[in-house]
């Protein structure tokens, strides 16, 4: 499947100002994406490029940057979560057979919270790739490298991701009140 | 290939991305002569464009990459470029130079102090960084402190002098030398977990807090945080609890 962003295997200058401007905006996109508030979205993003400051020299091959940036970031995020709660443990089951629509009126409702709230309440197992595919910087095989889950489970789980997401979308009361109207 | 088979391949479609990928080609086809998965899939692309943009609309805050530029290591990666390592051997001489008259001539700025609280507590947060020396002994502390380089000679206040241990670490922040103590108030299951980090940094190299002679309490995300200057140090308690808590240790 194709993809959008920037060539996984494109090589980018290690410049420290370059990076930031190339990939701080969707850094910061992810983890907003991730945790919901500004604050600790800034401070992961910061945190990101202190990683890139102080060990990116020990990665060898330039074309890997842009995952390294995202991994470390949702590392760093997954290691903040651990210390404050504690991840369930999800079985990945079959998909609905139903799978969800969201009505014409809830979408033109849309926004970036509440599509972020309703993507806060998707399995946390699933947030992350869903995150990343509707950032549309990366391909599916970025997302695996960033996750580091097969191609297979990172469709898989973007796939229920979106199912849950829609569903919550459509469940959301501004979509039910406009669908009732 | 079934309704239901076109529509989970389908679900993973990206308008206006995947519109030629063979990978769709088959379930696209299904659409010709399935109306009302056709339907399904019209509202499915709505509903993902809505999406999209909202992540599309995801605003940056303004001043963030500036932060991100300015919290930049003096040891950033230069990669193993030789020339590039020749030419910042030249260059350095130059700025020692420069750095040397710039350093007689104005005192370096201050860090705001509101930012060095946030970043402190966005590391105790993250359980970053790692302590460098992990004892209960605070005599232990103070001497590793010494050796290397970090604030040895800081006041503990009396709360916290009577507060287990559980070790330390020295780090550079915005070229500013941190020195962190960790203790255990003893209400934490795991002794060597620490529960109260008190960061200390030279008075000069953070701005002082609204009121530095008496400590100043303010709750910064999950956690509590009181912040006093004294002698020349400034100090930063942050504690994973309420107020009464953060009290009972100073």
């Amino acid at each position: 499947m194709s993809h959008t962003g920037d060539s996984g295997t494109q090589s980018v200058s290690l410049d420290f100002e370059n990076l930031v401007g190339r990939y701080y905006s969707s850094l910061y996109k992810f983890a907003y994406s991730l945790t919901q508030t500004e604050a600790d979205a800034c401070d992961l993003t910061q945190q990101t490029f202190y990683v890139w400051a102080t060990k990116g020299h020990q990665l060898r091959d330039s074309t890997k940057v842009k995952t390294w940036l995202f991994t470390t970031l949702h590392r760093e995020f997954l290691e903040s979560r651990r210390r404050h709660t504690r991840f369930p443990h999800y079985e990945l089951t079959q998909m609905d057979a139903e799978l969800p629509t969201v009505s014409p009126a809830s979408v033109n409702q849309l926004d970036a919270k509440g599509v972020m709230e309703a993507l806060a309440r998707v399995d946390e197992i699933y947030q992350a790739p869903v995150a990343l595919f509707y950032l549309r910087d990366c391909s599916y095989k970025e997302i695996a490298e960033i996750l580091d889950i097969p191609m297979g489970t990172v469709k898989s789980r973007i796939a229920r991701g979106i199912a849950q997401l829609h569903t919550l979308l459509a469940a959301s009361p501004s979509g039910r009140q406009k669908g009732a109207a | 290939m079934t309704r239901q088979e076109a529509k989970e391949i389908l679900l993973l479609y990206r308008p206006d991305t995947d519109r030629n990928d063979p990978d769709f080609a088959p379930a696209l086809e299904h659409l010709r002569n399935d109306p009302e998965l056709k339907r399904w899939f019209e509202q499915h692309c709505a509903t993902q464009n809505a999406v999209f943009d909202s992540f599309e609309h995801i605003s940056v805050p303004e001043g963030l990459k500036e932060q991100i530029l300015s919290e930049r290591k003096a040891h950033v990666n230069l990669g193993g470029r030789r020339a590039a390592r020749l030419l910042v051997a030249a260059a350095v001489a130059v700025l020692l130079l420069i750095g040397l008259v710039m350093f007689y001539s104005k005192p370096p700025k201050a860090i705001d102090f509101s930012t060095f609280r946030l970043r402190m507590a966005g590391k105790v947060l993250r359980d970053y960084p790692k302590m460098d020396l992990e004892t209960a002994d605070l005599g232990q502390i103070r001497q590793y402190l010494a050796q290397h380089g970090g604030q040895a000679d800081y006041v503990l206040p009396a709360g916290l002098e009577k507060t287990r241990g559980t070790g330390c670490a020295i780090f550079d922040w915005q070229g500013k030398r941190i020195s962190m103590l960790c203790f255990n108030s003893g209400k934490n299951s795991n002794p060597k977990a620490p529960d109260l980090f008190l960061f200390i940094v030279d008075r000069s190299a953070v701005q002082e807090p609204a009121t530095p002679s008496s400590p100043e309490i303010a709750a910064v995300k999950t956690l509590t945080t009181a912040s006093w200057v004294s002698g020349n140090k400034t100090y930063l308690l942050v504690v994973e609890g309420g107020q009464d808590f953060l009290r009972e240790h100073l």
